[in-house]
């Protein structure tokens, strides 16, 4: 009773499919083309271009290509060890500049390393360190509420001409709603899954992909993936009593929920009606899953967004997944009204 | 197979008055039709008898039991505008019906499509309107169902395809099942049907067997010496529906024993009275017809 | 099958009347023999698209005048024993209708009775010459 759903789903991860594999082709091509001219190799160019600096070629013993660039006049010291596939490892040292705190960064595969002394700073990227799985999800998450929105309107789909087919079929009205919920919910975590491979390869094309575990990682893989689920189930939901115009609820939501956001996070001005609006759309920023959608590192002082730490996390999973279950009844109990 | 009783049902949407009052009796195993103007409230009465409307009043029930959605592996419905997948193939919509049902047979489905010269490889947004209804129907007779309810399931269709829709439903009367049809084309009410009720404004203005009706309904006409001519005691006669007056014509719509009131109209001093046999058509026209303004309606009976 | 039969489903005589007098018709006329079989009921239905129920209601009444026999299994025939007399009562029955309708209508366009009386008579002169 879910084939015409099932064929939706099929044609839609086709077409993801085909975006996919022309995104790893555009890939192939960069990284045939950017070989020898990446940013690192810009970075010592604009060096270089520096009547000042000195560059020494060296190999380490295990083959290693090293390039040296020592400006004695600024006092900046670069080496850059260039390990082909499986990435660089640059450490910059340089004069202090006031910020004394240490710091590690990781962006992606990238991990930089701050360390101070009193006089200098030492700066070492690696650009293929580990990554943290998290990164991967987090992408996929963002690919994934696309398909969500897409797949977003299943009943309004049905009830747009198609009734006299879909509620003459010999079960009843609430397990056909759940059966399309459930397939639309496969096909949303199928996409989800197809994105992380192909995140991966993609990496793999430029360099050895590392997977980094952390103590948050499997929580956040968790939200990475309820969100789209529960964001589904809050487009089905305002769209199950629609025969028409379900596409620009499907198009509008996004804007629509970030806008919701924003206004929730940020205060116009001191007037106590613009605190009225503020905790107006604070309040529907709540079931707004996107609010729950933050990446690591993202931090806002009025609430709007959460920080990643692992209690947060938790809270976050167990919200999208009521929020997920909620709009999901709420679907199915308009879905049970509808008529002809 | 079962028997469908429908009672007093009423749907209204807002302010407007679909169906009202409606009693049915679909006996099992009968080819039943149902006319009237468009508009009169024949589909929606369909969509009550399908749960795919809800009654505002009034009950729709199968063998005494509101309808069970298990109750769709026996019910086929070809419903009056195209609700095929526009994107899909019709091999695709045969094998969507393949999974849905127990008792479907593609190899059957394939048959009437060829019949009717469809090719299952293209999409329904490619077919015409007569196409579209043409698969709906053979997707729905491709099923063993025993109660088929087909809303206008020739509409769109040329007179050679007609014809076959027509003998696919001969075919199923032949073998028990019950079929409830709408048609416009009263021709072909009259010759599949044994059982018809005709729909005006949502309400039920005559039913009956096919036969009994055009047995009993005839109209007998009589030409009077003067215009003043009285009819005494004819308006009060049961078995007159329907007094026409049109200067010295008179004419009676019977409901029975046209050679009585022939007889009674001749007493009275009519003459060059004639007894004139009704069709199908004619019942339906004189049904729905308000009557003229010299007219007077005594009752509309119901056989 | 020799016989051919043929309804009018937009007259206003019911099909089963129909199929009854033109099967009486063809036995009295001798196009339907003694014994010989009747489609069935879903075969004729069919060449004639018309409702089963119809052709199985002319059926009964045939039976129940003794026109026809069914046996379940074999079928329906045309009675061998019944058929000199349902020949001529199906004729009789044919011919009756016809002559009534004549009359009804002759007499209701003013014609007196022995005007009517008249014009059978020379009716029956034109088509029984030998009698005259």
């Amino acid at each position: 009773m879910t084939y015409v759903e099932w064929l939706r789903i099929r044609n839609l991860l086709r077409i993801t499919a085909i975006v996919f594999a022309a995104l790893i082709l555009l890939a192939i091509v960069l990284r045939l083309a950017f070989v020898h001219n990446g940013p690192y190799e810009a970075m010592v160019s604009h060096a270089m271009s520096d009547p000042n600096t000195k560059v020494t070629h060296t190999t380490l013993p295990d083959g290693t290509p090293r390039t040296i660039l020592d400006n004695p006049v600024d006092k900046t010291h670069i080496i850059i060890d260039d390990h082909g596939y499986a990435g660089k490892r640059i450490v910059i040292t340089e004069p202090a500049h006031g910020h004394d705190t240490n710091d590690r960064e990781q962006v992606g595969s990238v991990h930089v390393d701050e360390t101070h002394s009193s006089r200098s700073v030492t700066t070492t990227i690696d650009t293929n360190g580990t990554t943290d799985f998290s990164t991967y999800a987090g992408i996929a998450c963002f690919i994934s509420l696309i398909l969500a929105t897409i797949l977003g309107a299943p009943f309004a789909r049905e009830a747009d001409g198609h009734l006299e087919i879909t509620l003459t079929k010999p079960v009843s009205r609430e397990r056909f709603a759940l059966a399309i919920l459930g397939v639309d919910a496969l096909g949303i975590v199928a996409g989800w899954a197809l994105t992380i491979i192909v995140a991966i390869i993609i990496e793999s094309i430029f360099e050895i992909p590392r997977f980094g575990w952390g103590p948050n990682t499997a929580l956040f893989l968790a939200s990475a993936l309820l969100l789209p689920l529960a964001w589904y189930a809050l487009l089905v939901a305002l769209t199950s009593s629609m025969k028409r115009g379900y596409g620009a609820v499907q198009g509008l939501a996004w804007p629509v929920a970030l806008v919701i956001t924003a206004l929730a996070s940020i205060r116009l001005s001191d007037t106590p009606l613009a605190q009225a609006i503020h905790n107006l759309f604070w309040v529907i920023s709540r079931i707004d899953p996107l609010t729950y959608g933050s990446f690591k590192g993202s931090v806002s002082a009025n609430g709007g967004t959460v920080m990643t730490h692992s209690s947060d996390l938790a809270a976050r999973i167990v919200i999208l997944t009521v929020l997920m279950i909620v709009y999901g009844a709420l679907a199915v109990m308009q879905w049970r009204r509808v008529e002809a | 197979m079962s028997t469908v009783s429908i009672e007093r049902l009423r749907k209204v949407y807002g302010p407007f008055v679909a169906v009202d009052d409606l009693t049915l009796t679909i006996p099992s195993g009968t080819v039943f039709g149902l006319i009237g103007p468009n508009g009169a409230g024949k589909t929606t009465t369909f969509k009550c008898m399908l749960d795919l409307a809800r009654p505002t009043a009034g009950t729709v029930r199968y063998d005494g039991v509101p309808l069970q959605p298990q109750a769709f592996e026996t019910i086929a419905y070809v419903p009056e505008r195209s609700v095929l997948y526009d994107w899909m193939t019709v091999a695709e919509h045969i094998e969507m019906q393949r999974r849905t049902y127990k008792a479907f047979s593609p190899a059957r489905a394939l048959e009437l499509l060829e019949e009717f010269q469809i090719d299952p490889k293209k999409r329904a947004r490619s077919l015409s309107k007569g196409m579209r209804t043409a698969t709906m129907v053979a997707l729905a007779f491709a099923r063993e169902a025993s109660l088929l309810i087909l809303d206008e399931p020739t509409s769109g269709l040329d007179p050679i395809n007609q014809r076959s829709v027509l003998n696919l439903m001969i075919n199923e009367a032949a073998r028990g099942t019950t079929i409830v049809f709408s048609s416009h084309q009263i021709g072909q009410v009259e010759r599949a049907a044994e059982r018809i009720a005709i729909i005006d404004r949502g309400r039920i203005v005559l039913e009956g067997e096919v036969d009994d009706l055009k047995a009993g309904r005839k109209i007998i006409e009589g030409i009077f010496p003067d215009e003043s001519w009285s009819l005494d005691g004819l308006d009060s006669d049961r078995r007159v529906a329907r007094i026409d007056r049109n200067g010295r014509i008179v004419r009676l719509l019977s409901t029975d024993a046209a050679g009585d009131l022939a007889a009674r109209m001749e007493s009275l001093g009519a003459v060059a009275v004639r007894i004139v046999d009704l069709n199908l058509e004619d019942i339906f026209l004189y049904a729905v017809s308000p009557a003229n303004e010299t007219a007077v309606v005594v009752e509309e009976t119901r056989s | 099958m020799p016989i051919v039969l043929t309804v009018d489903p937009r007259s206003g005589v019911p099909i089963y009347i129909q199929l009854i007098e033109q099967i009486k018709r063809s036995v009295a006329i001798g196009i339907l023999a003694a014994g010989e079989q009747l489609p069935t009921v879903k075969q004729l239905a069919l060449d004639l698209t018309i409702n089963p129920n119809t052709v199985a209601k002319a059926y009964r009444d045939l039976e129940r005048d003794g026109v026809i026999e069914t046996s379940p299994g074999r079928g329906s025939f045309v009675r061998a024993n019944g058929v000199a007399d349902s020949t001529k009562a199906a004729a009789s029955d044919v011919a009756r209708d016809s002559i009534e309708s004549a009359v009804r209508e002759a007499k209701s366009l003013g014609l007196a009775r022995e005007d009517i009386r008249a014009l059978t008579e020379a009716a029956l002169d034109r088509w029984f010459p030998e009698e005259r």
